[in-house]
């Protein structure tokens, strides 16, 4: 198929993606980092075998207009880092969430969360990526996208609070590596 | 107790120890006037034990006022802001401690001068508290300069890129709208760039 065939579907579910985002406030970047960390340690009080230090491995970067960074592990995953979090399975997580903070509330403006199976399980990795702007081609990159493990596979998601993202992560998608 | 602790940290503690459900503990501030919701502590607090964190606000102590607070509701966390109690309060309040007894815990919000004052009128509530006392430092988990240029390496060879470059790109609207891109923008301090 053709990279510009045009899909009016594709870009109807990107034009309800912009109005979901335009609808969802969420706590201050602050306030998100002590969710995320919370539930991170939560997570890692269950594990019997891998180590993480929660609260090493989570970093934050602010701006002065109130753009905001919340990052774990490598931006690109190319293997084991000591950055990542390491499940009992084996398998490896990294993510960076991008917020602005505006008036009362914060607006979401992107994130990509990695998960890495464990070595020789398949799909390889999944990845939830939510982009800031509608694509040319809207049918190959969706704005909101799940990647099943291959890099130009991204089938269309909705925007999430990024700590239900995590939330799927840990409590479903690696409950299946186990 | 000369190390500081993030609210995390004090959070994580309280947690370990149990120290969730009637105890009492004890937060120095770096000084009398910081304000304890600027901290994060009541946002790290409930987000790892998922218990509701109020504050409370004496600043001229009354034993039946702090009473009533504390037992509406009683089970939540407390966090009493510690205002100029004197001597004798504390000691009114170390012989009415019962009356403040709670399910749930009891954090006074003060500084290295009122735990002195503390320590001498109200021993038994000096006891409650035990080892629970933690010194209140920085959040800590703001990025380093390290990690910045770690982060900002990774960008320019997954891109191909100088951050010069990519900053030209995105002033003439050619940026990618990765989240990947937006995260570069915001390490190099150009986030108003983010169309």
């Amino acid at each position: 198929m053709s990279s510009t065939h045009h899909c009016s579907h594709s870009a109807e579910i990107d034009n309800h993606t912009q109005t979901s985002l335009d609808a969802l406030n969420l706590p201050s970047p602050k306030k998100m980092l002590s969710e995320v960390r919370a539930l991170l340690y939560n997570y890692q009080q269950q594990q019997q075998s891998a180590m993480n230090n929660v609260y090493g491995l989570l970093r934050l970067e602010k701006d002065s207009q109130g753009h905001a960074l919340i990052g774990l592990g490598p931006t690109f995953d190319k293997g084991t880092a000591a950055e990542h979090f390491i499940f009992d399975s084996g398998a490896r997580l990294s993510f960076g969430l991008t917020l602005q903070e505006r008036g009362q509330g914060t607006r979401l403006l992107g994130y990509r969360v990695h998960y890495a199976a464990p070595e020789d399980k398949h799909p390889s990795f999944i990845r939830f990526d939510l982009n800031r702007a509608i694509h040319q081609s809207p049918l190959l990159e969706p704005m909101c996208h799940l990647h099943p493990g291959h890099d130009e596979i991204r089938l269309p998601s909705v925007p999430l609070d990024p700590v239900h993202v995590l939330e799927l992560v840990l409590y479903v998608v690696d409950s299946q590596f186990q | 107790m000369a190390e500081t602790q993030s609210p995390f940290q004090i959070a994580q503690r309280m947690e370990l120890r149990g120290a969730t459900e009637h105890s009492w503990a004890v937060v120095l501030s770096g000084s009398p006037t910081q304000d304890v919701q600027s901290t994060g502590l009541t946002a790290e607090l409930e987000a790892l034990t998922s218990i509701p964190v109020r504050t409370i606000f004496e600043q001229t102590l009354s034993i039946g006022d702090l009473r009533n607070s504390l037992h509406s509701p009683s089970n939540d966390i407390a966090i009493v802001v510690v205002g100029d109690w004197t001597e004798e309060e504390w000691r009114a309040i170390d012989i009415n401690r019962s009356a403040l007894e709670r399910t749930g815990t009891i954090l006074l919000w003060m500084t290295t001068d009122q735990l002195g004052t503390l320590t001498t009128a109200a021993p038994n509530i000096r006891s409650f508290i035990g080892v629970s006392m933690f010194l209140l430092g920085p959040d800590g988990s703001a990025m380093t300069e390290t990690d910045r240029s770690l982060r900002i390496s990774e960008l320019e060879d997954h891109y191909g890129l100088t951050s010069e470059q990519m900053l030209e790109a995105a002033q003439a609207g050619q940026i990618s709208s990765e989240p990947q891109a937006l995260e570069w923008l915001i390490l190099v301090g150009r986030g108003d760039l983010i169309p």
